[in-house]
């Protein structure tokens, strides 16, 4: 009996109440997004303002456009370029410079908002540093391993040469720009049921080169030397390199705040989620807001010089691509409609043109 | 060696040792940077550094004109717990002068400051005001910097109404009544300091005046006018009850009435022509299938005289002479950039590279320095030269279009180094469009009836003369202007 009690006690011991615990989860505000680059290359520059949207697994937002919004640009002579919405209802929340404004070399800009809430932001100064000019540019197919051992990822590495000046700081930074390729389509394939149509199969389609890593460099351990650096990769799915990509893209002199802020952003967008990997970070961007300097304004307002790039990377001369490459059995004009599915875009595609740009010179 | 142990212990000691200022309170104060200066405002950012929460009772910034922070302007933040930034703004400092800014804390224990840094205030300047002509009691804008909010704007002597300050950089401000001068100096009145702008300010000019010599009995409409030497030509195109004009009427300045001169051609409505005399083509009917005029003429040393048609068919495009040659432009009748060029020394015509767009005869076109200049639908003015078939936009009419009825029906002429262009269908805006600088100035409006169409414009000895046709009258009216007079 006693040995009874005696596992009672120990049992009782043991127990005890539990009390649900309900998280209380601050949902965040929406805050506000800063996408502004401003460059010495002819304008109009460009602001896009966003407010930020809950990120999940599932769909839970947009990012809305901030509109209404009061934006303009100082420099460090007292000058105020003031910025106006465009009126183009596609693109709300998109904030131009006069076109024939462009940034200088060697002046200090802030962007200033002011929102129709009333909410006001400065960004902290950005002064435009002149970048040295890229010599030439070449190009190459390389194969990456990736987690599937039997399947590399094949993509196209484009190298810039320049000669970096001595003594001098240099933050580099090399943006993707919208690009153009021939997109070629197999619609008398044999094996569809398409009716053969010759005249569509080679359009010009465009997008921005993917993935959207984010290059910056430094020369802090290279100063005064010629350099041969990577500036863009374009990954090969099978489309792109079928005849000629046209890759465009800015080579840009960023600041030592901006060459931070694109360092770390490429840090975090490049996680793998191994053990390796950089700690997940908030990283600060340089507008404030002159309410609540508390306030976390994502983004960031870069003020730089630019050379603006563009090479024609031919197949042909390219050691490898994907293979086999992708089939498309469509007339290549009707690819974005077909993209579209069920066409619940109450927007209709554009077809795609099969004559090239006017500035299409391979 | 055992006699050294204690100096290198005492180095070691030494060595955590540095020479940062932390405060009491386990915190550090730093006037961090700058963010912007413009006119009377700076803003300043610093930092509380910090490995836990500090109990500051107030905090912020001093601004002072000397280093010693006398007579300091204080910028107070309130209290805070919490490291990290703070911004600081003020709008209180003067125009041009240096100052000493540093952030400052307040504790139990005392008041403690930051690093000190410096800047200069910039003068306030104006750079350009638009628009550079405007009526009394209109809105301009004037750009420049270091604007405070209380600045005042002045045109002459007579003080402007400001409608708002933006940015520190632009005023907008309502145009008071003229006083005297049509063209006063801008002057913007900031804190203590005044900024004047490089150019005067112009209220709009230009005087009308209703001739005793009207066309009785005569109302033109899709019809031609030119002016060789003194002489003003208008007629063709039909009346306001459809009949065909048959006559060219001149008029000499000096002389009382219009004349007729006899003209031996074909009848003809929306023919081509050149200001300068020639002229053809056309409709010599109505509707859809109306039949085209061939003829081509010139008006020369007071004769018509009869030239060469060319192979494509003109009917309501467009006309000019430019280097002596004569331009046949677009229309409805072919293909509506088409340019063809008649040489009058050798009698033929050529082929021009197209126009970059369609014309119509509704569109305003006048030439200057052997350069085409064509106003199209969208207000575009484009600057043409025939031989290289090159198109350049040079500016846009400022004037609202209302399709289908105010984007027709204007009048332009040049002289000298401005054009007047204006006066479309309904509309009583006249502009002088400067061609050197492509800037527009408003004139005063046209006072006259405006239920009358534009029939003809001529320039004589620095004054303007137009003819309008009354819709509710039967008559054609005669107008004179002298755009420079108030």
């Amino acid at each position: 009996m006693g040995k009874f009690y005696s596992i009672i006690i120990v049992l009782l011991l043991f127990s005890s109440c539990i009390e649900p615990y309900n998280a209380e989860v601050d949902v965040p505000d929406r805050g506000l997004t800063v996408e502004a680059v401003i460059t010495t290359l002819p304008g109009p520059q460009e602001v896009k303002l966003t407010r930020n949207a809950p990120y999940g697994l599932s769909f839970v937002g947009i990012n809305r456009p901030e509109i209404l919004a009061k934006v303009a640009l100082r420099d460090d002579l007292g000058r105020t370029f003031v910025f106006t919405e465009s009126q183009d209802p596609n693109r709300p929340g998109v904030y131009f410079s006069d076109p024939d404004f462009s940034a200088e070399v060697g002046r200090t800009y802030n962007l200033e908002l002011e929102l129709f809430s009333g909410k006001r932001y400065i960004s902290r100064p950005e002064t435009v540093a002149e970048v040295p000019k890229v010599d030439s540019l070449t190009y190459k197919a390389v194969r990456t391993a990736t987690t599937n051992k039997y399947i590399g990822e094949v993509g196209v590495q484009v190298t810039a040469h320049f000669q970096d000046p001595e003594g001098i700081e240099n933050y580099y930074h090399w943006r993707p720009l919208k690009s153009t390729f021939v997109f070629i389509t197999e619609p008398d394939a044999e094996g569809t049921n398409n009716a053969p149509i010759s005249c569509c199969a080679r359009c010009f389609h465009t997008d921005i080169p993917q993935p959207a890593n984010v290059i910056t460099y430094d020369d802090k351990d290279v100063d005064g030397l010629y350099q041969r650096k990577v500036v863009a990769y374009v990954v090969d799915d099978g489309v792109r390199f079928k005849e000629t990509y046209r890759l465009d893209f800015l080579h840009l002199s960023v600041s030592q705040r901006a060459h931070s802020f694109l360092r770390l952003t490429n840090q975090q967008l490049s996680l793998t989620g191994s053990v390796f990997d950089p700690p997940p970070a908030n990283i600060r961007g340089n507008m404030i807001s002159l309410d609540d300097p508390e306030e976390q304004v994502l983004g960031y307002f870069l003020a730089a010089d630019a050379q603006f790039m563009r090479v024609y990377i031919h197949k042909d001369r390219l050691e490898f691509v994907k293979t086999p490459f992708s089939k498309i059995y469509l007339d290549c004009r009707q690819y974005l409609r077909a993209m579209d599915g069920l066409g619940r875009n109450p927007i209709i595609p554009p077809l795609l043109p099969v004559d090239p740009p006017d500035d299409w010179n391979p | 060696m055992k006699h050294f142990y204690p100096f290198i212990f005492l180095l070691y000691c030494f060595s955590f040792f540095s020479c940062e200022e932390e405060a009491e309170g386990g915190f550090t104060l730093l006037t961090e940077e700058i963010v912007n200066v413009n006119g009377t405002r700076a803003i300043i950012l610093g930092r509380i550094l910090a490995f836990q929460n500090v109990a500051i009772q107030e905090h912020g910034f001093q601004f002072a004109l000397t280093a010693d922070f006398s007579d300091a302007i204080d910028v107070k933040l309130g209290e805070r717990s919490r490291p990290g930034n703070f911004v600081g703004e003020t709008e209180l400092l003067l125009l041009g002068r240096e100052y000493f800014v540093r952030g400052f804390a307040q504790t139990e224990s005392g008041l403690i400051y930051g690093n000190v840094l410096s800047f200069f205030t910039l003068e306030p300047t104006v750079e350009k005001f638009f628009p550079a002509t405007q009526f009394a009691g209109e809105i301009i804008t004037v750009f420049g910097r270091g604007f405070e909010s209380t600045s005042e704007v002045f045109f002459g002597d007579a003080k402007g109404q400001v409608i708002d300050v933006a940015f520190g950089s632009q005023i907008r401000v309502r145009v008071p009544p003229r006083l005297a001068s049509v063209s006063v100096p801008v002057k913007v009145v900031t804190g203590a300091k005044v900024a004047f702008a490089e150019r005067p300010f112009k209220y709009p000019t230009g005087t009308y005046e209703l001739l005793d010599i009207r066309i009785d009995q005569i109302r033109f409409r899709n019809n031609i006018y030119f002016k060789q030497g003194s002489r003003f030509f208008v007629g063709l195109g039909i009346d306001f009850r459809s009949n065909f004009i048959p006559e060219i009427y001149s008029f000499t300045p000096g002389d009382n009435e219009w004349k007729p001169t006899g003209y031996p051609g074909e009848p003809k409505r929306k023919a081509i022509y050149s200001h300068t005399g020639f002229f053809g083509g056309g409709y010599k009917g109505f509707g859809t299938s109306a039949p085209y005029s061939e003829d081509f003429w010139k008006y020369e040393n007071g004769e018509y005289q009869s030239i060469a048609s060319p192979n494509f068919r003109f009917a309501d495009g467009l006309g000019s002479e430019v280097s002596g040659k004569f331009l046949a432009m677009g229309g409805l009748l072919e293909v509506g950039s088409l340019v063809r060029e008649f040489n009058p020394l050798l009698g033929n015509w050529n082929n021009l590279p197209n126009l970059p767009y369609d014309v119509t005869g509704d569109m305003l076109n006048f030439t200057y320095q052997n350069k085409l200049y064509i106003i199209d639908k969208e207000k575009i003015l484009w600057e043409h030269d025939p031989s290289t078939a090159s198109a350049v936009a040079k500016t846009v009419y400022p004037s609202p279009f209302i399709k289908t009825v105010s984007d027709f029906g204007g009048l332009a002429i040049v002289k000298g180094d401005k054009a007047y262009i204006g006066m479309y269908n309904s509309v009583r805006e006249f502009w002088e469009l400067d061609l050197k600088t492509f800037e527009w100035a408003a004139k005063n409006p046209f006072p006259g009836e405006i239920k009358a169409e534009n029939t003809a414009i001529f320039e004589h000895e620095g004054q303007l003369y137009f003819l309008r046709s009354l819709q509710f009258a039967d008559y054609t009216e005669f107008w004179r202007f002298d755009p420079d007079a108030f």
